[in-house]
This record gives C-alpha cells, structure tokens and sequence, in this order.
C-alpha cells in the first residue's frame, strides 16, 4: 500500500504544476541559504585571519625592537617595551572563535557573538558588540539561512503537499470504495499522508546533505544533521496523517494544518519570545552602565589600598612574596586592573544566571513546539547558539584574568627584557575550537512528538 | 447582490467549524499579542524613565569636579519607545537603547531589549503588527481559497450564474466576506491596544489601522483571485500557502540578503581600525609631544602676546581638548556618515523589493507610523551625537575660560555650572516627515490597490466565461 501511495503522490506532484511549483521554491530558498551560508562562513575565517595577521605584526614590530635594543617606536617616544603595561599593549595576543563546518547552516542565527577578540588587561567581552556591523531593518527582516529554511518552509512544504489527504477521499466518496474493497481505508490514508511527508523530508535530507558536504561536516556531524531533519519531517507527517484521518473536505485539511503550522511554529515561539523579552523590559543596562561607573568611582575615590584585599585574594600569586611595605606600589601598580576582572567576573555570574533562566525557556517552548526544538538542536550542531558564544566569552575573561595575573607578576620584575615579552606571549590563550555537540534532547523531543501523535491517530482510528 | 454574497460567506464561516476555529484563533492572537506588547512597552517606558532620571539624579549630585573629569565621566541616554512601539516594535526591537556620551569619541547604542530572547530571537515577536502581517494573510488564505474553486468543484458556481449572479458581484463579495474578517481582527487589534495603552496616540493609530485595512484588502483580493483562476481546490491551497510563504517567510529575507550582498558593511573590526587610523592622524589632547598640539599652542601664545602658557589669563587645556574634540568629530562624521549612507543604499533596495511584495511595502509604511523605523532610530543617533558635541563644547569651554589657569592646581567650576545643562530630550520626527520618506513604498501600495481590482476583473472575467470549469 505504501508503495501504490508513494506512485501516487509523485505522480500528483509531477502533474501540478502548483505542487512542483512549491517544490521549486522551497529548493531554491534551500539553495540560496547554503550559497549565502557558505559565504559567511568565509567572512568568519577571513576575520580570524586578518586578526592572525594583525596580531603577527605587531608581535614581529615588537620582537624587532627588542632586538635592537630599542624601547618603542622613533615616531611614538612615550612607548616604552620595559614596562608591563606597554608590554601588555603590544603583545596583542588575539582570541578567535573558530566556526564549525556546519556554522553555515545557522548564520542568521540572532547569536551574535564576538569572533575575534583582542585580549589586553582592560578588555571586556561582556559590553563588546558583535563582529560584524548590521543595518538594524535588514535584522528586523530575519535572515535566510538552513536553519529557517528546514525549520519553517520544510513544515510548510509537507503541509502544502498533504493539504488535500483526506479530504479529498471523503469528499469524492474514494474512500468508501477503498473501505468496501479492502477494509483498510486508514491504512491508505496514513499511507499518503507518509508518501506525501517522504517527498517532503527528502527535500530536505537532500538540502541537509548538500550543505554538510559543502561545508566538510565530519560524518556525526552529518548524521546527526539528517536525523534531525528526519526526525522533524516525521513530526510534521505524522501531523498530516492526524489531520487525514479527520478532514471531510480537501479545505478542512488546510485549514487544520494551516492552523496547526500557525500554532507550533508561529505562537508559541513567539510567545516564548515575548516571555524573554518581559524578563528584560525593565533592563536599561543601568547594571552596567550607571551602577557599573559608580562601582569604579568608588573603587578610585576609595584608592588602591581599599582593593589590595579582594585582589590579592583573587590573584594570590603575585601577591605571596610581598614582605614590606617598600614593594607595596610595585604591585600595586595594577590593583585596578585586578578589580576591573573581580568586576567583570560578577557580571558574568550575573549574566550566566540570567542565560540559565533563558535556556529553561528555551527547554519550555522546545517542549511545547517541534519547531523550537528543531532550531534549537540545529544551532547547537552549528555552534551558533547562546552556550557556544558562551564558552567563548568565558575563555576571554579567562584569558584577561590571566594577562591581568601576569601584569601583576611582572610589575614587580621591572624593567622588562625580551624573554618576559616571549613567556607573555607563550602563555597566550588558545582560539577556542567548536564543541562537538551530540544534540540528543532535541531529537528525542521530536521523535517524543512524531509518537505521540502517531498513537493518538491509531487510537483515534480504533474508536 | 454583493451583500447576499457577503452573507452567505459569513453564515458559511460561522456554521463551519473551520472557520470558527480561524476567527478563534485570529481573535486569541489579536488579544494576546495587545496585551503582551502593551504590558512590555508600558514596563519599558516606566523603566526607561527611571533610567533618565537616574542618569540625572548622578550628573546632578557628583561631587563638583573639573570639566574634563565631568567629560570623561559623561552621561546616559536611553532612546523613548516609539508612540505606537506597543503596535509595531519595529526596528526598536534589534537596536541598542542606551548610549553612553562622553568626551573624544562617539560610542554606539548598547542593551538591544530583544537580546534576552536569545536562542527565540530567530522567531518572529508576538506584536499586533506581526499578527496583522503575517498570521492574518494566512488566515484569510486559509478561509478563502476556496472561496470560488469550492463553489465551482461542487457546482454552485454554475448554479449562482444560472440564477442571474453577475461574476463580479460574485467575486467581489467574497473578496468583502474576506475582507470583513480580517478588517475585524484589525480593528480589534488597534482598539484593544488603544484601551489597554495611555500612552497610544489616537491619530497615528487610525492612520495605522487604515493602513493595514488597506493592506488585508489587497490580501483578500489576491486570494479570491487565486481561487477564482486555478481549476481545483487542491491547487488553489498549494498557490495560496505558496505565495503567502513567497511574501511573508522568503521575501523579505531575499530581500535583506540581496541588500547587504549589493551594499556590503564593513567587519566592526575593520570600521573601528578605519576610524583609529583617521583618528591618530589628528590632534591628541591627551599627549603633550603632539605636534599639532605644540604648534595649537604657538598659536594661542601668539594671539594672547605671551611667551609661556603660564603667562595666559586662561587655560589652555580647554582649547586643546576642543580642537581635539574637533578633528574627531570630523572622523566621526566621515565614517558613521559612509555607514549611514550605505544603510541608505540598501534601504532603497529594500523598498524595490517592496514594489513586488505589498506586505514589504506595508511592514515598512508601519514602522514608519509607528515611529519605530530606522529613520527615527538614526533620528535619535544624530540627536544624541549633537547633545554630547554641546555638552564636550560647553565643558572644554569652561575648562578654558571658566577661571582655571595654568599652576592653579584644584580648580573647580561654580556648582551651578553643572546645573544649567539641560537634560537630553528627543525630538521624534512628526508623521508627515516619516511618511514623506516612504512615499516609495506608498505608490506600491497604491499599485497593488490596482493591480487587485485588475486581478478580480481578471477573476470575474474567468467566471463569466465559464473559464477553469
């Protein structure tokens, strides 16, 4: 029977010119988000390795001039290479934010990141803004990658191919004649409503493979990839199937599923959307703009003596051997620089917590919508969802704590030589590599909903 | 004639569970998205003014301080929400709303509201502007697309022709029976957000309304014409949920892709290197080995006839700063104003978009009435950018000749000083001028006005002819 249906649906396919229209766009949208994914990809590793460059250059100008023996640049006499504050400027140890072969897949994701960033000791990765500068309208607009393809136009497709499964069979009385014939008119229905989502979700498998093997996905990767894909397409079929089994007329069928698309990929994402955005309505960044310039006012009116405590406690080492009060300024030189991380690491707790309530609403609406789960799963294969700029974040506060430690060190070692400048930059952070992300709760959900709605048509059929 | 029509359709959508089941839903969306925008927008207000008055309340206690103290420590701005920002966030939903001014450089807007929605970001925000552009089409979609195949499938059609049922009376009253369900949910939406929002102002929002009444039209029509054109039911739901995916989920991210594509923006890294390197070509105020800055001096020296700077009757370190603040804000202006004008270009070749996409077009006229557009959002950068010019001017100016003088360590200004700055407040573009903006997009609206009357003359033609029998 499954094999009559699946003649059946290519056959109607290749006659409709609508269908096969519908079929065209959604490739051609599929097409052009992997050409456009693809190109960003490129700008990502363009940026990494312009900042490489950079970063290579101002390491040789400075290797040169302590070779020479000389402190700074003719043209900028105040430089002075001997002092870890100079040394610090000028090392420009650079941190990037290496893209995974599927980052393609997700490059409108809202996420955005820093990808390169240039660690110093006043560095901040908690106020510096995205990579790349953005016209906000075309933002507004939304952005046309694999992800809001398959997520959106995939479900619309199945829907679109099985509007009419169902309904048309009662309304033209075939299905009385199949259940007079054979008995099993449910079978026939939940047959085509499966060929029906086979075509579709093999429109999709197809463009998810195109775009593993043009972006050189390892092969888990890849797999993972087209599970999803499956998994989502057999949501959406067994939708399809649900609706045939109750639709009297071919429009009863669209309108249901019509309704349904709106629901689980319109509403609730969105209310889940509205729901992050009231937690932040109140937020004007006065934590971090007002309060913060307060906080430092007070640390500076207060002087370096009132950090010495919280600084030395969070960075010991430096502060072990300090015997009299003689080598006090030495090390004092960068309480600031010390309370500025102490500063920055309370924000970032603040915001980790706020992000764990956002991943619990995520989790929420990814119950609640395929849809949700779907993208989600999907960003996190790509590594472009919250967790993973995340990661990066921490690894530069990270890296500004440890230049921050060792300025603290070398303070006290002053006037510096060429080896301090080496060991600085041999102590560089590494870039941070993709997370190879195995996203099991997503496919589990949607395979949780195809299940679900699979027994509730056999149960619905039964009675 | 039309009237009968338009009744049977309505009896035909209140006795179908159907069509109970869209209003139904049509109507949850239209209240629900009013009350969370409205609540959000009003929470949003309320804090953004306590924001300002914090920011206030600091400049105004700070302890009395030195102008270029006070420069550095600079002042807060929070952008206010649109008027109608309850109706259409717009692009206020993606743009930072607190921009910190201070002396020597101009920073860019931080803390984007949206930003909390993190990994949801990527789905559209449950407003009433999203309701009325995207989930309505659809819905009329769904009611209406087999509005006529319907009839003509189960041999209705025939039989109204048979009675003396004129095509265009036909078609015309379903493309009303449509229309009417969707002008009901718009206005539901409008005065539900008037009721529930003090701060709506009534003009903007009925010119909003009948903005998108105009709209759902040219929607009702473009379904009725499917219907009435393609031979079966079956088809006439693929082209519909076709073209609505074309103009609602594809389109417009054609659109802003092709813009960016044709218009690139420069990496933040290469726009922030671009403008150092111009920067560091002038003067700093902050090195006193700068040439330009020994020679600003010679020439002060000159003017005042004394050969020291200790000899002047004024500080000198405030016309250095200001001639520093100077060559910077031509930097700023040439390279935020290259932005700006590439923001343009590709805002021109949206709005060609929009000339093929009504619901481009419509998203962009409602933004603008909203007051939530991208011209008001530069609106507020320009605004802002000028209160911190004034505001470095004015404290480089008493840092010159406010009574300070070389060796006079510890000087300080009069605390009324400080006082008599007035407070950033923006000044909104009226309506006229952001309309005036989207006349483009105006005439394509218009356009479509005319090419759906053409459309059910095109349908109305078919039927009379027998045509897709």
């Amino acid at each position: 029977m499954m094999r009559l249906a699946l003649e059946l649906e290519v056959r109607t396919l290749l006659r409709s010119p609508a269908r096969l229209a519908l079929l065209a766009l959604f490739w051609a949208a599929g097409v052009a988000a992997i050409v456009l994914g693809r190109a960003e990809t490129a700008v990502w590793r363009a940026a990494v390795q312009a900042g490489e460059e950079r970063e290579s250059e101002a390491i040789a100008e400075a290797r040169g001039l302590l070779a020479a023996g000389e402190t700074g640049p003719a043209d900028q006499p105040w430089v002075d290479l001997r002092q870890p504050f100079w040394v610090d400027r000028l090392a420009g140890t650079r941190l990037a934010r290496l893209p995974s072969p599927l980052a393609g897949i997700a490059h409108a994701s809202p996420e955005e990141g820093v990808l390169v960033t240039h660690v110093h000791r006043s560095a901040d990765p908690l106020v510096e803004q995205g990579s790349r500068l953005r016209n906000p309208e075309l933002v507004a607009l939304g952005g046309l990658d694999l992800v809001m393809v398959l997520t959106l136009l995939l479900p619309a497709l199945i829907l679109a191919l099985g509007a009419g499964i169902g309904g048309f069979e009662r309304a033209t009385g075939v299905l009385s004649l199949i259940r007079t014939q054979s008995g099993r008119d449910t079978s026939w229905l939940v047959a085509r409503a499966a060929a029906a989502g086979l075509v579709g979700t093999a429109a999709g498998v197809l463009l998810a493979l195109g775009a593993a093997l043009s972006g050189g996905a390892d092969v888990l990767s890849t797999a993972w990839f087209l599970a999803l894909v499956t998994a989502y397409g057999a949501v959406w079929t067994a939708l399809v199937a649900l609706v045939a089994t109750r639709a009297r007329h071919p429009s009863h069928g669209a309108v249901l599923l019509g309704a349904t698309w709106i629901v689980l990929c319109a509403l609730v994402p969105a209310i889940g959307r509205d729901r992050a955005a009231a937690e932040a309505a109140d937020d004007f960044g006065v934590e971090l703009s007002l309060a913060a310039r307060d906080r430092m006012d007070e640390i500076h009116d207060g002087g370096a003596e009132s950090l010495r405590d919280s600084v030395a406690a969070r960075f010991p080492g430096p502060f072990e051997s300090i015997d009299g009060a003689e080598d006090r300024p030495v090390a004092d030189r960068h309480l600031f620089d010390g309370q500025r991380v102490l500063e920055m690491e309370r924000r970032q707790g603040a915001r980790d917590v706020r992000e764990r309530r956002q991943a619990i609403l995520v989790s929420g609406a990814s119950v609640l919508s395929p849809a949700v789960a779907f993208a989600h799963a999907l960003e996190r294969l790509a590594g472009r969802d919250a967790g993973s700029a995340a990661r990066f974040r921490d690894a530069v506060v990270g890296a500004v704590a440890d230049r921050v430690a060792w300025l603290l060190a070398a303070s006290r070692r002053e006037p510096l030589a060429a080896r301090d400048f080496e060991e600085l930059l041999a102590a560089g952070p590494a870039d941070v590599e993709p997370e190879r992300v195995q996203p099991w709760w997503g496919f589990l959900l949607l395979t949780a909903w195809s299940l679900s709605i699979a027994a509730i048509v056999r149960v619905s059929t039964r009675k | 004639m039309i009237g009968t029509v338009v009744a049977n359709e309505w009896r035909a959508i209140a006795r179908d569970g159907r069509g109970r089941l869209l209003l139904a839903l049509g109507a949850l969306l239209a209240v629900v998205s009013v009350w969370t925008a409205a609540s959000i927008d009003e929470v949003e207000r309320a804090a953004g003014g306590e924001a300002m008055e914090c920011a206030r309340e600091r400049w105004l206690e700070r302890e009395v301080d030195h102008p270029h103290s006070r420069a550095h420590f600079g002042d807060y701005l929070f952008r206010p929400a649109g008027p109608l920002a309850g109706l259409d966030s717009g692009v206020q939903a993606v743009t930072g709303r607190v921009l910190f001014t201070e002396a020597h450089r101009q920073n860019a807007a931080t803390h984007r509201p949206q930003a909390a929605a993190g990994a949801l970001l990527r789905f559209d925000r449950l407003e009433p502007a999203m309701v009325l552009v995207m989930i309505v089409p659809l819905l009329l979609g769904l009611l209406g697309f087999a509005s006529v195949s319907g009839e003509r499938e189960s041999g209705r059609l025939r039989l109204l022709l048979v009675q003396g049922g004129r095509p265009a009376g036909i078609v015309l009253g379903k493309t009303l029976a449509l229309w009417t369900v969707g002008a009901a949910i718009c206005l539901l939406v409008v005065g539900a957000h008037l009721a529930v929002s003090p701060s709506a102002e009534p003009m903007r929002a009925a010119a909003f309304c009948a903005l998108h009444l105009v709209g759902l039209w040219i929607v009702a029509a473009l379904v009725v014409t499917v219907s009435a054109l393609v031979r079966r039911t079956s088809a006439a739901a693929s082209l519909t949920i076709g073209l609505w995916m074309v103009a609602v989920l594809v389109v417009p991210r054609i659109a802003a892709q092709t813009s960016l594509a044709l218009e690139p923006l420069p990496t933040r890294d290469a726009f922030e290197a671009a403008m150092r390197h111009d920067r560091d070509q002038g003067l700093d105020g902050h090195d006193p080995r700068d040439e330009r800055r020994v020679a600003l001096e010679k020439e002060v020296l000159a003017e005042y006839g004394v050969s020291t700077k200790e000899e002047l009757p004024i500080d000198i370190g405030g016309i250095v700063m200001q001639a520093d603040e100077e060559y910077g804000n031509k930097v700023w202006d040439t390279h935020f104003g290259r932005l700006e004008e590439t923001f343009g270009r590709q805002s021109s070749i949206l709005t060609t978009f929009a000339l093929a996409n009504p619901l481009l077009a419509l998203d962009a006229i409602s933004t603008a009435m909203a007051g939530t557009d991208l011209a008001t959002d530069l609106a507020f950068q320009r605004q802002a950018e000028r209160y911190r010019r004034d505001m470095v001017a004015a404290l480089n100016h008493e840092h010159a000749y406010g009574g300070a003088r070389p060796g006079l360590s510890g000087w300080k200004p009069d605390p009324e000083f400080y006082a008599g700055f007035e407070p950033f407040t923006f000044d909104a573009p009226a309506l006229g001028d952001q309309l005036a903006r989207r006349s483009t997009e105006l005439v394509a609206i218009a356009v479509w006005v005319a090419l759906s009357a053409v459309g059910l003359w095109f349908a109305s033609r078919t039927i009379g002819r027998g045509g897709a029998a």
